[in-house]
């Protein structure tokens, strides 16, 4: 009982950080059919930053927001140099975001080295809270909470502002909704930064659970991608569900069989290409 | 043109092998199976349109069944050799099928996928593949028609001979029926089916093809450094095959070839003077995206507008949109 508890919570707590980065992935190639492989790089950048600014002194909140804002940077440096030029060229932008996450990923690796390293809990989440018979640490359950608050406020946005419904229409019909006068490049751009800046937050929070360390930004990158293959790409409760599903899956393949941990997530991977090769809730010809 | 250009590049190579000392002779044994593996790839990209980034997959599953038969079962390493490239194909007939199911960029995720399950399983299976400590003490074949492979020269011989093969067999195939069906996938799949082909099935055998010969390149990488670690199945070893293939131009054998090749060169000038290789690599991807969209081949002939060879711009794109339409259920 314990251990489910455990894995179950363990699990939800993976699967809201792959949300945060799977999110801003999914709905980036719903919109513009970009598949960003360097998304993983700007996630571990955010991680690195938001670590660096603790280990200097500031409070876990600026971390967050320095590691925000410098995996925001990276994504508008990313897109408004190279994306946008290569527009309407899909290869050889998904071949660009690759070597993107190369240089990346190395200069990490060459700035702050190859020791793995890891944020500081705010004091006020320290600790654990007492769950009948087991304990779990308080800060994994306030990034659960926060999941579910960001998952919600995205939907909100996504479904009932008019933003969103701009960005809908991007999504289903790019050419419709330019001509309806939708400047598509300006929702692509915001799109990209926000999607940039959640797999940021994703790096300085995760920074706590996961550590930050070069390798996990292609970890990542690759549950991301299986989410958005089980969820389905462009869809924001795809991105929820497959999250969620993958998170779970992990954790409990971890615990239960070290040695095949990867082939356990793979499975749902399978079966969906074979069911469902859109994803649970992707549509058909998005592919 | 290929023929010719493939023939005089391996003659020449061979003639500077014979004068180079031994490590330049090993250097330009590896690059050669790079520039088969990446000449393998373009069957797939070149042909079908289907940008694979998890053949290191293939290569390294080839390399670790050789590795395990011969240190741990004592196995003949010619018949483990052969067990290698088996392994290579099989895994392509498990992986091939749920692959093709996709197209363009859900194609090079799904992919990307399967080759990380094979890096998963090769890191973490440490009882069977060592871990990171990788399998070392790989005998090479001792000889061949007199030829000692323990000796560096006449490995590079050897490789020649079996790259050269690879390479004959490969153009012959490519350039005869079979490739014409290929080609006839990706530029319209409608046309193809309403013809009676099985365009699926087209698209899995050349997934194997592709598969196994980079299977050829993983073994005998293997035999050349007698060790074999995760550096075969690692993501940034697809990725530099894959940039071969593009740098090179798809769909003309020789380009990838002499792209592959040329790659292994820049990786070893580039690991003796830094230890930034992957930042290096990510670099090329970057300069090769922004400024050789229709790679090397075009700076040296004028692509004849035959529908043989693609650029960048229409790797992952269907001819004229009926594939398209079909998927779509139209």
């Amino acid at each position: 009982m314990n251990f489910a508890l455990v894995q179950t919570l363990n699990g939800l707590t993976i699967g809201t950080l792959l949300f945060l980065t799977a999110s801003g992935l999914s709905v980036v190639f719903g919109l513009m059919r970009i598949l960003n492989l360097s998304h993983g790089a700007m996630l571990l950048f955010g991680g690195y930053v938001g670590m660096s600014v603790q280990v200097a002194g500031g409070s876990f909140l600026l971390a967050t927001l320095s590691g925000v804002a410098a995996a925001a940077i990276l994504g508008w440096i990313v897109q408004r140099l190279f994306l946008k030029t290569l527009m309407g060229s899909t290869f050889r932008q998904v071949l660009l975001t690759l070597g993107v996450a190369f240089v990346v990923s190395d200069s990490i690796l060459w700035a702050w080295g190859g020791t793995p390293r890891a944020l500081e809990p705010p004091a006020s989440l320290q600790g654990s809270v007492s769950l009948g018979s087991t304990v779990y640490p308080t800060y994994r359950l306030a990034l659960i909470g926060l999941g579910l608050v960001s998952a919600l406020v995205l939907w909100q946005v996504w479904e009932r502002s008019l933003w969103g419904a701009k960005l809908r229409a991007c999504v289903d019909d790019r050419p419709i909704a330019a001509a309806q006068g939708i400047n598509v490049g300006a929702v692509f751009a915001v799109v990209f930064v926000i999607g940039a800046a959640l797999a940021g937050l994703a790096g300085v929070l995760g920074g706590v659970v996961l550590g930050v360390s070069v390798g996990l930004d292609f970890e990542m990158q690759l549950l991301a991608l299986v989410v958005v293959i089980i969820g389905g790409l462009g869809s924001l409760s795809g991105a929820f569900v497959g999250s969620m599903l993958v998170g779970l899956l992990d954790s409990f393949s971890k615990a239960s069989f070290p040695s095949l941990a990867y082939f356990t997530i793979f499975a749902p991977v399978v079966i969906i290409l074979i069911l469902r090769p859109q994803g649970l809730f992707g549509r058909k010809g998005v592919m | 043109m290929t023929l010719v250009v493939v023939v005089a590049g391996l003659l020449a190579v061979t003639l500077a092998g014979l004068f180079m000392d031994s490590y330049w002779v090993g250097v330009c044994s590896q690059a050669l199976m790079m520039g088969l593996a990446a000449m393998a790839l373009d069957v797939l990209v070149g042909w079908c349109g289907m940008a694979s980034l998890g053949h290191a997959a293939y290569f390294g599953t080839a390399g670790y069944v050789l590795a395990v038969l011969t240190t741990r079962w004592g196995v003949n390493p010619w018949f483990a050799a052969l067990a290698g490239v088996a392994a290579a194909t099989f895994l392509a007939f498990l992986f091939g099928p749920l692959a093709v199911r996709t197209r363009g960029l859900a194609f090079l995720t799904v992919t990307l996928a399967f080759g990380q399950v094979i890096w998963g399983l090769t890191t973490k299976w440490r009882d069977v593949t060592g871990g990171s400590d990788g399998i070392a003490g790989v005998p090479r074949p001792t000889s061949i028609l007199g030829l000692p492979l323990t000796d560096q020269r006449a490995f590079f011989l050897f490789t020649v001979v079996i790259v050269a093969i690879m390479v004959l067999v490969l153009v012959r195939v490519m350039r005869g029926p079979f490739g014409l069906q290929l080609r006839g996938v990706r530029l319209s799949e409608l046309r193809l089916r309403s013809l009676g082909y099985n365009a699926n099935g087209l698209r899995v055998a050349a997934f194997v093809i592709s598969a196994s010969l980079v299977g050829v390149a993983g073994v005998m990488f293997t035999f050349f450094n007698q060790f074999v670690g995760t550096n075969t199945v690692d993501w940034r070893l697809s990725a530099q095959i894959l940039l071969a293939v593009v740098v090179g131009g798809p769909g003309t054998l020789w380009g990838p070839f002499v792209a592959g090749f040329g790659l292994f060169f820049v990786q070893i000038f580039a690991t003796d003077l830094t230890e930034r290789w992957t930042l290096i690599l990510g670099l090329l991807y970057i300069l090769a995206v922004l400024f050789l969209p229709r790679g090397i081949v075009s700076l040296v002939v004028r692509r004849k507008k035959t529908g043989s060879g693609v650029d960048m711009d229409h790797v992952l794109e269907a001819g004229d949109g009926a594939s398209a339409a079909v998927e779509r259920g139209a």
